[in-house]
Parts: structure tokens; sequence; C-alpha cells
């Protein structure tokens, strides 16, 4: 691979310009995520939160625009991108008709292969323990939601891409779900997250970009 | 690579066991639409052993466009099928592992009982052999075919007879040259060159169809 854009380190968008129909979702945006940073996407219903996380992971197109990430243009460079990538949308990513377990393992072989044990501790980690074996099917929304986060620190991915990650989420999933980000964004890795919630996270540098008018606010 | 697509291989094959329908229903569709021929036309040994070949493979081709739906629907829904485009291994590697799942649970159940069957339209024993080869080579090629227009319509609520109006007329040439060889057979003609042909077309399937439905998954997501 050859660097185009060495002067970023972490995830660079550069003018990314989204139509949704007829319909202008932001223009010429641009900003850049260093790694130990949270990028925190503000907007109202329908203001194209949604649209450029999908944009960022690779799943759409945008009008006009490029991301570098790590000084590599994402499009030409898509299979090294998604490596570094772990994206949670509004779907979770997860077979009903699985346990956890299966949905891990099957998810862990798409990315980074990982251990039985690891899985168990993920699992464990994420309150799943004495429910490893049960069908996801059988889980409530927030269960379904923690088997998806599991999925995500298992990827050991850097740049982890999360659309309104805390839906369904109890107080303590949310509490713990923060706490495995400010985890990973401390070991230098990047968060962008959607979320009508605060996120307040101590040692983190949080930022905020508003859209459609795409204000960075540190 | 071969771990991501063994793993993939695994896990529907592993979700077609759970659900037993994706299984049964194409192979009972399969069965009771040939079975109705006798009925419904004549139970005439003469009649039944001409239309045969082409019953028995039209029924074969609408029992595995019915299943199509399962090939990408569940993963669409629940987001799997995100997940697998943003899979570091290439999506045609991870695609063709989903194709040859759905051929294991619906042609190759229609290659099983097709002896059976033709024995039901009076086929010769060539005849029958020959039915069981070309189901070998056809049945591959209507699911490599019919994944690019299942992954053309997955993000479409009611895509149902789009899907149709894209796969059937792509399937014509299997039904034609997969029946004509078992027509031929009976007649004790050669049969080579059909069989050649859909080898041929079956190569240039594998080869081309799931770079194609990868694409066509990517459009669909966006």
């Amino acid at each position: 691979m050859i660097a185009e854009n060495t002067s970023s380190t972490g995830l660079s968008v550069n003018q990314l310009t989204c139509e949704r129909g007829y319909r202008e979702l932001f223009n010429e945006l641009s900003f850049e995520l260093s790694p130990g940073e949270i990028l925190h996407i503000k907007g109202e219903n329908g203001t194209g939160k949604t649209s450029l996380l999908r944009i960022l992971a690779g799943l759409a197109l945008p009008v006009s625009g490029d991301v570098y990430f790590e000084g590599y243009n994402c499009r030409k460079y898509r299979s090294e991108y998604n490596e570094q990538i772990a994206f949670m949308g509004h779907k979770l990513g997860i077979k009903l008709e699985l346990t956890p377990i299966e949905n891990i393992h099957s998810y862990c072989e798409f990315s980074k292969p990982c251990t039985e044990q690891q899985i168990l501790d993920v699992l464990e980690k994420v309150g799943l323990y004495g429910f490893e074996e049960m069908y996801c099917n059988q889980l409530s929304a927030g269960q379904k939601r923690r088997v998806a986060i599991a999925q995500a620190i298992l990827s050991k991915a850097k740049l982890w891409i999360l659309d309104e990650p805390f839906t369904s989420l109890d107080v303590i999933g949310i509490d713990y779900f923060l706490q495995v980000i400010q985890e990973h964004v401390n070991d230098g890795g990047m968060v962008l997250l959607t979320t009508h919630q605060d996120v307040t996270l101590e040692n983190c540098t949080t930022r905020y970009l508003q859209l459609p008018s795409g204000e960075l606010i540190n | 690579m071969y771990n991501a697509f063994f793993s993939l291989v695994k896990r529907d094959l592993r979700l077609a066991f759970r659900h037993k329908s994706e299984i049964l229903n194409p192979l009972f569709f399969f069965v009771i639409v040939v079975t109705l021929f006798p009925l419904g036309i004549s139970p005439e040994k003469q009649t039944l052993a001409e239309i045969g070949p082409g019953i028995i493979w039209v029924a074969a081709l609408l029992a595995s466009m019915l299943s199509l739906d399962s090939l990408f629907r569940s993963d669409f829904d629940d987001g799997t099928l995100e997940l697998m485009l943003l899979s570091e291994y290439p999506l045609s590697i991870l695609v063709l592992g989903k194709i040859i799942v759905h051929w294991l649970i619906t042609g190759f159940p229609i290659i099983i009982f097709s002896p059976l069957l033709g024995t039901v339209m009076f086929l010769s024993n060539d005849a029958i052999e020959t039915l069981m080869i070309t189901l070998l080579l056809g049945t591959p090629i209507l699911s490599l075919i019919g994944a690019i227009g299942m992954a053309l319509v997955v993000a479409l609520k009611r895509g149902g007879m789009l899907l149709s109006l894209l796969v059937l007329p792509l399937y014509i040439p299997v039904l034609i040259f997969s029946s004509n060889a078992v027509g031929s057979s009976m007649a004790g003609l050669s049969i080579s060159g059909q069989l050649y042909f859909l080898a041929a077309f079956l190569i240039f399937c594998i080869t081309l169809a799931p770079i194609a439905t990868s694409a066509a998954l990517r459009v669909s997501l966006e």
C-alpha cells in the first residue's frame, strides 16, 4: 500500500457530500479523528447521522469526497480498511437461531479468529455469564445488544463505528459499555458514534460533530 | 480466508438444520408438483415417459427458485449481511460459501429423490441416470444464477415477482439442454453435447456468479 495522505494517523474525512433521493443531507463535510479520540455525531432525526456512519464504514457511497484511514484511501484499500473497523448498526448482526458463543465465533472467523476461552471471558465481561448456551431469540433486546458489544470487543479493530449503541441497554449496561469504550480509546482506539444521550467519559478526548452544519465542537 | 469460508458454510448448514423447513419445503414442493402431473394429465406410461424429463426439470427449477429467498433474506434482516460486506476477506468467496450451502439444502436433496420420481414417470434406467447427471450439473447453476437475482432484490420488500422475471429467462438454457439430454438418452442418442454444454455453463457460472452477486449485494445495501 502507498500512503496517499500521510498527514493523518487516524481517520480523515475529506469534503464528503451525501444525498438521499433529491435531498442533500450534508455538504463538503471534513473532519479528522486521531487515535485516542471519540467523535460524537449529533443532530436531529433525518440529518444524516446513520448515512454518515454507513459511508464511513464503506457500506454506502457519498456523492463526492473521500475517506482516508492512516493515510490510505478507504475505498481503494477496502480489505485493509475492513480489518481496522468494527461496525455496529441498527441491525445487530447476530443470528437469533444461534447461541451467543456460536454468533461470536462465526463473527470472529470473518475478522480476527479467537479462542473459545476468549469468547467466554468477553461474554462474562458483558454480563452474559450463564446465557452462553441459550439461543439468542430467547435473550432480551438488551442482552442481544450485549452480544453485539462482545463481538466489537473481540474484533480488536482500531476504529469502532457505533450507530445508537445504547439502544435497549439498561443503566448498568450503558455504564459498562461506556467503560468499554473508554478502555478502547485509552488503548489508542478511535470511536465514532451517534446517540441522543450525553456521553461523558473521563480522561478521553470527546469531540462533537453537529449535523447537518458539520460544525466541530471540542 | 479458508477458515472464514468453512465457518460460514458450517454456520449456514447449522442454521438450515435448526430451520428444517428450509430443507423440507423445496423438497416437498418438488415431489408434490411431479406427482400431480400423472393425476392431471394421464397415468399412461408412454405419455408420462415422454413428458417426464421436462416436468421433473421444471419442478426442480421452481423448487430451487422458491427457496432463493433463504439465501440472503435473513442475513439482510438481522444485519449479518452487512458484517459479511465488512469482512476483510473477499466477499465473493463468502458468497460462494452461501451458494454452496443453498445447493446442499435444495439441489442435493432433489438429486437424491430424482430416481424415485423418474420411476414414477416411467423413465428408463439410462434416462434416470442421465437425469441425475443433468441435475448434478444443472442445480448448482440454478443456485448460482439465482444468487445474482436474489442479491439484486434483497433490499426490496416485495421482490419475489421481480426475482422470477430476472432469473427465469436465465434458467431456460439449463432447462432446454437438461430435459433434451434425458429425452435423447431415452431415445438411445448421444448426450455428450448437452452434458458438455451444462458442464461449461457450470464452470462459467462458478467463475463469474459469485463476483456478480457480490457486486449486486454492495449495490443493494447502499
